[in-house]
């Protein structure tokens, strides 16, 4: 059985915790939950054949109330940056976090959510920052929590890469 | 061997131990009693006689006492209840020597040290603390389990806690860090959550030291209250400060709004100065003067109604706050109320030479009471009829059918104008809408229609009509 560690990383109120629970339970609410410390949620899945324990660290988000500790990046295979669509400074802070991982984890395989897609009419990140992502080889991917829109194929693209890398 | 001459042994014990309670007796080969000395009264030995064997005063030594060849030490042995002895035996000569030392204050200290360590461990689990010792390596459980560790771990002393917490796997990397004395003297977790077999979450933090003895030592501590505490500030921060983001972002609307707004009305005030202007300044035949006056009319027409929508959407947050009737003898009449709708705007459309067509279906009933506010129902269905005339081609036709449903009754508005591309569909409803024509003035019209109809539990939707056109529909509960 492999196993492998993934970590969410993003900021406050982005979705991390949606995005797990509607991944792992297929449930959300819209009730606001802050995390405090990590919460992990385990998923099996098959990939490319192989049976594949994902060890889901749900952290809280990083701000100025609480720092992501390095230490519970350690022995990751792969993270996903979240940013929250409605909320253009929220893929400041990913491209911060990306940093933050980048130096504690090398170059271990990511992906960027842009979540709560269903509200795509108050999105405010606009698409010249995500092309500029990109064009730097960033797989970027529009989610819903809420829906559960693209949030099973960004799990499994992330195993994917992890599996093969 | 022998370790001191008898003689001696005597004063040398008592000025050893002070005014301790020392008493031997000195065996034969056969084991009888050859000397005896100090305090045997105290051990109740006294009427222990020579010549005779000791052994059947002495449970422990029972039988055993001629097999005795090295020294030995019977601990903690109460000869007198209370009093706790310690018997040293040690081979002399051919025989051998027992000797008796009153440890009574030693027990005593003892037995207060292990009730400490009771009450310290009780303490521990009143306040969920589980603490392990790390020993070669195995985390075993030391003093008594609080409630969250025997939900999590159950019972078992040397639970494999990496196994049931992957994140105290990851942390006692940090730990033995600390523990081998690489890290911090101290070494804290940080918060993390668990779930037991019953569904319940447990707060638990984790914190790693090294005793001054050298023991590697792992509390575990469930948070709690102060989690809950720190849960709320951080949640009340965080709430606060998306709130002041989402005002933030809806000022930047209303301004935007704002510019919008002035944009809009100020296309009707274009043509009326103009046409006004033209009246003024011209010697116009009459017909044309009319024709003007006409044009201006309109425009002044059209910016009325704007304002009015501008009107209808900021007082509908507020009037959101007031009340509504849901019961049957006050609430409003649907057909009623699409009546005086369609009379309002029946000049217009014959104006416009668009025709229009009540088709209210036979299933309904005589009275068609809805849950709703008599003014505010004519008002959402004036900017349906609004909207429809605006898109209508020239004799084309406006068709408002009524019919009940489900939830209650459903309002239908038709036209044959080109309908909402496909693109604009998605937030056709939502404020601020820059949907072309559809949206009203600003956006506001149909953001109205949506707010004011939820309001009172009804819904509203739109879809393309076959083969041409749009239908608004809108449906609202039967008030009871
Ligand atoms: N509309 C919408 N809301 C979402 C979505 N994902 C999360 N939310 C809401 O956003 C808030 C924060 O979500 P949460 O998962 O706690 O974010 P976290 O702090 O990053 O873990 C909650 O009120 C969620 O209900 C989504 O895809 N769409
Ligand atoms: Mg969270």
């Amino acid at each position: 059985m492999i196993r492998k560690k993934i970590c969410m990383l993003g900021s406050y109120a982005v979705g991390k915790t949606s995005l797990v629970q509607r991944f792992v339970e297929d449930v959300f609410s819209d009730r606001y939950e802050t995390t405090i410390g990590v919460r992990i949620l385990k998923k099996q899945l098959q990939v490319e054949g192989a049976d594949v324990t994902l060890m889901l660290w749900d952290l809280h988000g990083d701000d100025e109330f609480q720092r992501v500790r390095p230490s519970y990046l350690r022995g990751a295979s792969g993270y996903l940056l979240v940013a929250d669509g409605t909320r253009a400074d929220t893929l400041e802070k990913v491209a911060e976090l990306h940093d933050f991982a980048g130096s504690h984890l090398g170059d271990v395989p990511f992906l960027l959510l842009i979540n709560k897609r269903d509200l795509e009419g108050e999105w405010e990140v606009d698409g010249e920052m995500e092309e500029r992502l990109k064009r730097l080889g960033w797989s970027i991917h529009h989610t819903s929590a809420r829906s559960g829109d693209g949030v099973e194929a960004a799990f499994s693209e992330l195993a994917h890469r992890m599996v093969r890398g | 061997m022998d370790p001191f001459p008898e003689s001696i042994a005597h004063e040398l014990l008592a000025n050893l131990v002070g005014d301790a309670r020392v008493a031997y007796v000195i065996l034969d080969d056969a084991g009888l009693v050859r000397e005896r000395g100090g305090e045997l009264a105290w051990f109740g030995l006294e009427d222990v006689a020579l010549g005779e064997p000791v052994d059947e005063r002495i449970e422990p030594l029972q039988g055993s006492l001629p097999t005795i060849g090295e020294s030995d030490v019977l601990p903690r042995i109460e000869l007198v209840p209370g009093r706790a002895t310690d018997v040293h035996i040690g081979a002399h000569g051919d025989g051998a020597f027992l000797l008796f030392l009153d440890v009574t204050r030693e027990a005593d200290h003892d037995r207060r040290l292990q009730q400490k360590g009771n009450e310290l461990s009780l303490m521990m689990r009143t306040l969920g603390v589980a603490v392990f010792e790390d020993v070669g390596g195995e985390l075993r459980r030391l003093g008594l389990s609080p409630s969250w560790a025997r939900a999590l771990l159950g019972t078992d002393p040397r639970p494999d806690l990496a196994e049931s917490f992957p994140f105290l796997e990851n942390f006692l990397i940090d730990a033995r860090a600390t523990w081998e004395l690489r890290g911090p003297r101290i070494a804290w977790s940080g918060p993390w959550m668990a779930e037991d077999g019953r569904g319940r979450e447990w707060q638990l933090e984790a914190t790693a030291t090294r005793l001054e003895d050298g023991r590697k030592i792992l509390a575990v501590q469930s948070l709690e209250h102060r989690y809950e505490e720190r849960h709320r500030l951080l949640q009340m921060a965080r709430t606060r400060s998306l709130d002041f983001d989402r005002l933030r972002r809806e000022i930047d609307k209303k301004e935007a709004l704002l510019h919008y707004i002035i944009h809009d009305l100020k296309g009707p005030l274009g043509t009326m100065v103009g046409s006004m202007s033209l009246i003024k300044d011209r010697e116009l035949d009459p017909e044309r003067a009319r024709e003007l006056l006409e044009l201006g009319l309109e425009q002044a027409r059209h910016q009325e109604s704007m304002i009015r929508s501008i009107l209808d959407a900021f007082s509908a947050e507020i009037e959101s706050l007031q009340h509504f009737e849901s019961e049957e003898a006050r609430a409003p009449d649907l057909l009623s109320a699409v009546s005086r709708a369609l009379d309002t705007y029946r000049l217009a459309y014959e104006q416009n030479r668009v025709g229009l067509e009540l088709r209210a279906s036979p299933d309904l009933p005589q009275s068609c009471k809805v849950v709703g506010e008599d003014s505010r129902l004519v008002r959402v269905l004036c900017n349906l009829l609004e909207n429809a005339l605006r898109v209508s081609p020239e004799s084309g036709v406006v068709e408002v059918f009524a019919e009940p449903c489900d939830a209650g009754f459903r309002i239908t508005v038709r036209d044959q104008g080109p309908g909402v591309p496909e693109q604009d569909r998605e937030g056709l409803f939502a404020r601020f809408a820059r949907t072309g024509v559809w949206g009203g003035t600003a956006g506001l019209g149909l953001y109205f229609c949506r707010s004011t109809v939820e309001m009172w539990g009804g819904s509203i939707g739109y879809q393309p009509a076959d083969p041409q056109g749009a239908c608004f529909w809108f449906e609202l509960p039967r008030a009871l």
